[in-house]
Formats: C-alpha cells, sequence, structure tokens
C-alpha cells in the first residue's frame, strides 16, 4: 500500500492520540541527530500514514533549521500546529521529548550514582574521546559550505577567535554575525541556495 | 531556579542552527558562570546525550537534575523547548514570509558560520577535559576517521568509544 506518488487529496489528518503514538516511537528509537530522526518522522508522517504532504514537511524542515532550537523539535512541533492547530502542537512537543527525557533521567542516576566505580569510568573516557570526534565532524560538516567563501570563512575564524581567546558573550556573537550577514550579503546573489540541500536523506549520520 | 530556567530559556531562544550549537551556550553559562557542573560532567553529560534517542539537548536534563532534582531536569527541559515551541508556530504563520526573505537569509548566512567558529571554540574545551591521555588521543583520532571518512553513523561511533572505554582505559 505505499504509494509514494499518492496524490494530495489522499492525506489524512491525524488524531491527536495517533500523533502522540507515531511520535513517542521515534522519540524512544530515533539516534543520531536531527536528520536521521526526521528521517523517521517522514516513513510515518509522509510515507505511511499520508499526513502531510511532501512539500508540507519540507517546509517543517526548513522552519527547523531557520528557527533556533533543535530542527528535529521545530519541525515536528510546527507540523503538530498545522495538522491540529494549538492542541497538537503541544501533544506533538511532550509525545516527541517524552521518551528521550525518561532516558536522560535514568541515565542521570545511574551517572550520579555509579561515575566513580572505575569501569564506569572507563566507559566515559571512552564516550568523551567520542564526543569530541562528533563535535569536530559536526564542525567539519557544518563549516564546509563556509569554506568556499572568503567572508562566511572570515566570520568563521573570527568567531572562534572571539569566544576561544575574548570569551566574549555567546548571544551578542550570534546577534553580531547575523548583522554582519545582513551587511555583508545584500545582493540576493549573495544568497544563493546553499548547495548543501535540506531534506532528510541529504544529510544522513550527522549529530545534531 | 530561576537562573536555571532563565538560562535555558536562553539556550532555547538564541541557538540557531541546531542542537550542537548549544554545547558553546550551555559551555558559558552552566560551567564558567554558574559553575553547575565541571568540565568533566560537561563532557559526559553531552556523551549521555549521544547515547540516548532523541536531541541533543537532551543532555539539559542532566544539568537540571544537578542543580534542582527531578524538578530541575523538568525546568530545563522547559524551559529550553519553550522558545522552540512558539517559534515553530508563529512560523506556521509566516511561512510564506520566512521563505522569500531576503534579511532573514541574509541574516542566517551571517550566523551559519559563526556558530560553527563557536562550536570549534566549545570542542577546543571539551578536548582538553575529555583527552586525558594518549589513548584517548588515538581514540577520538579513529572515531573522527570513521564518522568523515568512512561515514560510520555518530550512533554506532559513540557506542563503540563506550565499549573500547570499558575495556581498555
Amino acid at each position: 500500500m505505499d504509494h509514494s506518488n499518492e496524490k494530495p487529496e489522499a492525506l489524512e489528518p491525524p488524531g491527536l492520540l495517533q500523533m502522540a503514538g507515531v511520535l513517542l516511537k521515534v522519540g524512544a528509537t530515533g539516534f543520531g541527530g536531527a536528520m536521521p530522526i526526521l528521517a523517521l518522522v517522514h516513513d510515518d508522517y509522509v510515507e505511511k500514514r499520508h499526513w502531510v504532504s511532501q512539500e508540507a514537511f519540507d517546509e517543517a524542515v526548513m522552519v527547523g533549521q531557520i528557527m533556533p532550537g533543535p530542527i528535529a523539535v521545530d519541525a515536528v512541533t510546527h507540523m503538530g500546529y498545522r495538522l491540529r492547530g494549538w492542541p497538537g502542537a503541544v501533544v506533538s512537543v511532550i509525545a516527541f521529548i517524552l521518551p528521550p527525557f525518561l532516558f536522560m533521567l535514568a541515565l542521570t542516576l545511574v551517572y550520579l550514582r555509579y561515575g566513580g566505580v572505575p569501569q564506569v569510568a572507563g566507559i566515559f573516557k571512552g564516550l568523551g574521546a567520542g564526543v569530541v570526534a562528533i563535535i569536530a565532524a559536526a564542525a567539519w560538516r557544518m563549516g564546509k559550505p563556509h569554506l568556499r567563501n572568503v567572508r562566511t570563512a572570515s566570520l568563521m575564524v573570527a568567531a572562534l577567535l572571539a569566544l576561544l581567546l575574548l570569551k566574549a558573550n555567546v548571544v551578542l556573537l550570534v546577534l553580531l554575525a547575523g548583522l554582519a550577514g545582513m551587511a555583508l550579503f545584500r545582493k540576493p546573489a549573495d544568497l544563493q541556495q546553499d548547495p548543501k540541500g535540506s531534506g532528510p536523506r541529504a544529510m544522513k549520520g550527522g549529530a545534531n | 531556579m530561576l537562573d536555571l530556567f532563565l538560562t535555558f530559556l536562553k539556550i532555547g531562544a538564541f541557538t540557531f542552527g541546531g542542537g550542537m550549537v548549544m554545547i558553546p551556550f550551555i559551555e558559558q553559562d552552566a560551567v564558567n558562570t554558574f559553575g553547575w557542573l565541571t568540565n568533566r560532567e560537561f563532557v559526559d553529560a553531552i556523551a549521555m546525550g549521544q547515547i540516548t534517542p532523541g536531541p541533543v539537548i537532551i543532555s539539559s536534563v542532566f544539568i537540571g537534575y544537578k542543580v534542582a532534582g527531578v524538578l530541575g531536569s523538568v525546568i530545563a527541559m522547559g524551559a529550553v523547548s519553550l522558545p522552540t515551541f512558539f517559534y515553530s508556530i508563529a512560523a506556521a504563520h509566516q511561512l510564506h514570509r520566512l521563505k522569500g526573505n531576503l534579511r532573514v537569509r541574509a541574516f542566517l548566512k551571517g550566523v551559519g558560520p559563526a556558530v560553527v567558529g563557536m562550536i570549534l571554540a566549545a570542542g577546543f574545551t571539551i578536548a582538553r577535559a575529555a583527552l586525558v591521555d594518549i589513548w584517548t588521543g588515538i581514540l577520538a583520532l579513529a572515531c573522527l576517521m570513521a564518522l568523515v571518512r568512512f561515514k560510520v553513523d555518530a550512533s554506532l561511533v559513540i557506542v563503540a568509544a563506550g565499549g573500547i572505554g570499558f575495556f581498555f582505559l
């Protein structure tokens, strides 16, 4: 029953409980950052259940990328609101966050209690090394497109030095960088669509 | 507790570009300004955020718990999600304007590279706390190779790193 060329009329808006069920499942099984998680949401929302069209899904991903906050949470809340209004948004964000919240709370308790045990400390030494690699890889993946342009590359280096050497305030840095962007990129030609692509498939394997 | 709420509200409101961006924010406030957790705990909190499903921002739960128990973790997670929640709903009403708006795109085009610089800066501090000897350094390099060169899934890499740590470190 899985036709990806389904006509838009075939869209069926879900009930709140159905939506909560899908998001609880995605929340509990979605690993590896925003894009792999959104790929799971896409499977259910667009392909299996036809709740939203591909276009609306792409718009939600775009909202997630533009708006502050975790991309997947943004996108899921946005779709919840468009499907079922305020209750849809509330149910979406809670159902999506709840499973990882509980996992994390359980881990926190274990960590605070047994973190000093040598074997556990060993695990965290290993995990720490993995985290450094994941952050470096994310910076590489996110930064590569900006290296091709002198202006964006300079902004990147400026922010790095401002934070590392001057301990500049992070909020101020973000706002300044945005203003710099508005001053530097005035011509529409400066704002050609980024080549990175924005579908959940395009960025698999990243950690956000 | 109010500090906790306001800090995470701020983090939720300004982390343009996804979950990784919150790392420099959390470091500045929770580690440096308020001293809620040590550098080591910060690294471990992010590590736990990576081995649990869901967004990395879930690391907030750990920090909230350290400050004020279960209630603290609810406050931290709620505060960090609140701005996101309203932004996404507001976006539903302004979608057509957002889509083509050149000023918004220019703003974000400036923010994009800057947050990468900020993530790198936080990465340095984290590396100093996490890479305590030659072996953790080698392991980090191996993980980086796996991620970038061989495109191994991040969740697999982190589990493997933990396993290696359990047996050898």
